[in-house]
């Protein structure tokens, strides 16, 4: 079992206004796990991340990274921790390598120029270390932002929406990194929008809605549990009755008798289209063209999110 | 004592100073000159000395002591305003500093720069008038000790202020009536008794006084009650300050 790097027990967050952001959440994040917390807006995403990082008071509970307690060790805690905000707030009138320094600095480590170098080339700012930030595209100052929360080596990487606004090219740069971040062993934790990029590189993922967790699973064991498969058959003559035969398949014939759907449930043996095409062939019944329809993430979390609420 | 922290926070707060030199530096010089040229030469030609002293040479003390509040108190809220304002103060917040390191790195460099223009407006006014240093030594303490109070002072502004007009509002309406009044232009003696008894409750008269004994070797009130009642201000805005900070107070949600 791989020691945890981000702990967080019973946490809860009222705001003033009476708003209740988070309820009760507990999280364990293994040291060198990608997790990615998916979520409506205003599930509780931005203020989990920001109690971890220290921009919001936890009401109750709390959030340990490495051990060290965010409030009564936040010191050791924050040096540890990188964040990218969802919001593209940079400083304006300084250069890119400047701000990126000074980021640095704030962590306390001493100015390490081969280290700054090596965070602006790894994600194709170096040409535009003297360029104000101010007069950087938006996908450009999003680099800039990865980049600050990078320069000071940070054990544990929180990214707020790491891909919202940004295109093909930049998103996959972000991959990239977070990839290589994690095979350093640094524990991630994102949020998104886009359950694609959970699929993509999530190890696990959680769901919050409403301030609750309402489910923590391993992506790709998710995706098998809850995941329907569907094969659509398309006939060469129309077919008037469903065989018997085929009932443990639940199909749905068209109107027109040409085409036949079939579900699966996700965690199959690999067999049972052979088996399927089996039981057609001895029915008798040819076969012009078939498909198969996995149903991704986004499904399975719109249907988490609706039977909850 | 993250001193990273520190330099990085001063280095970026004297970077903005820098860039902005001609703003910074010139416009405060520009505007002293303005002060000579009419209450100096104009008006106080027409003016007797008060004591030895001549009018010019008195206002020099005063003149440099409005600046540096006034510059401190702009220089040290914007520091912190235009990151909260902006949103960068996420960095800030979520980086391992202290208090007192944050306080040393903006104060610190609002400081730096109002003694930077005080000593500007120094060196300008012996272009206008004869002038002596009686107490150098004093003198720079108590520049430096005003600076830090009153950019501290901004600090909490700063951090106080929900909007661009607030930020300026207590600096105008407060600081500058207060700055005016409080006897860079004239001395307690000539004021009538009753008037020179509200004028005791102007915490700036105390500043002025101090700083104007430095040049000339004479207060109009007494000088330990002065350095006192700086001591009181400061460890006041640093209680305040510090709680700002620890509790989060219009920086966390």
């Amino acid at each position: 079992m791989r020691p945890v790097a981000l702990d967080i027990q019973s946490l809860s967050k009222t705001y003033k206004a009476g708003h209740h952001a988070l309820r009760n959440i507990s999280l364990q994040i293994p040291r060198g796990e990608i997790f990615a917390l998916l979520g409506p807006n205003g599930a509780g995403k931005t203020t989990l991340i920001g109690i971890a990082c220290g921009l919001v008071n936890a009401t109750s509970g709390s959030i340990h990274i490495e051990g060290h307690n965010v409030a009564s060790e936040f010191r050791t805690a924050r040096k540890l921790v990188g964040l990218v905000p969802q919001e593209l707030t940079t400083e304006a009138f300084e250069t890119v390598q400047a701000a990126v320094a000074h980021s640095r600095g704030l962590f306390g480590l001493q100015p390490n120029p081969s280290k700054l170098e090596q965070v602006l080339r790894s994600l194709a700012l170096w040409d535009k270390r003297d360029t104000r930030v101010s007069q950087l595209s938006g996908g450009m100052k999003r680099r800039v932002l990865i980049a600050k929360a990078l320069v000071h080596e940070p054990r544990v990487l929180f990214l707020d929406e790491p891909s919202a606004g940004v295109d093909v090219e930049l998103r996959r740069d972000i991959w990239n990194v977070v990839r290589g971040l994690r095979d350093q062993g640094v524990t991630i934790l994102l949020t998104t929008h886009y359950i694609e990029e959970a699929e993509q590189i999530a190890d696990r993922v959680g769901v919050i809605n409403k301030g609750e967790l309402v489910l923590v699973e391993e992506t790709h064991s998710l995706i098998r549990r809850m995941g329907q498969r569907q094969l659509v058959l398309n006939l060469v003559s129309p077919l008037q009755q469903l065989p018997a035969a085929l009932a443990p398949w639940a199909p749905a014939l068209s109107a027109d008798g040409l085409s036949l759907r079939c579900n699966f449930a996700q965690d199959i043996s690999g067999t049972e289209t052979a088996l399927l095409l089996q039981t057609l062939s001895s029915a008798a019944i040819a076969v012009r063209d078939l498909q198969t329809q996995q149903s991704s993430l986004e499904e399975i979390f719109v249907q988490l999110v609706r039977s909850k609420s | 004592m993250n001193i990273e922290a520190i330099k990085a926070i001063y280095r970026f707060e004297m970077a903005r100073t820098f860039r902005t030199m001609v703003q910074s530096i010139l416009a405060p010089v520009l505007t002293t000159s303005l002060y000579f040229i009419v209450f100096g030469a104009a008006i106080g030609s027409r003016m007797t000395g008060i004591g030895e002293v001549s009018y010019g040479a008195f206002i020099v003390p005063g003149l440099i002591m409005l600046s540096v509040l006034t510059e401190s108190i702009g220089n040290a809220s914007f520091g912190i305003h235009m990151p909260k304002w902006s949103g960068t103060i996420f960095e800030l917040l979520s980086a391992p500093v202290s208090t007192t390191e944050i306080v040393l790195g903006y104060v610190g460099a609002a400081t730096t720069k109002s003694v930077m223009i005080g000593l500007v407006i120094l060196a300008t006014s012996t272009l206008f008038v004869p002038l002596q240093v009686l107490h150098p030594g004093w003198m720079l303490l108590m520049l430096l000790v005003t600076a830090f109070a009153f950019s501290l002072f901004g600090f909490m502004l700063g951090i106080w202020a929900t909007s661009w007009e607030k930020l300026t509002i207590v600096p105008s309406l407060v600081i500058t009536p207060l700055a005016f009044l409080g006897g860079s232009f004239y001395s307690l003696d000539v004021l009538p008794p009753l008037w020179r008894t509200v004028t005791l409750f102007n915490p700036v008269v105390y500043l002025v006084s101090t700083f104007r004994w430095c040049f000339h070797g004479k207060a109009d009130v007494n000088l330990i009650g002065s350095i006192a009642f700086i001591a009181a201000f400061v460890a006041l805005c640093l209680a305040i300050t510090t709680w700002m900070i620890r509790s989060g107070w219009r920086l966390r949600s």
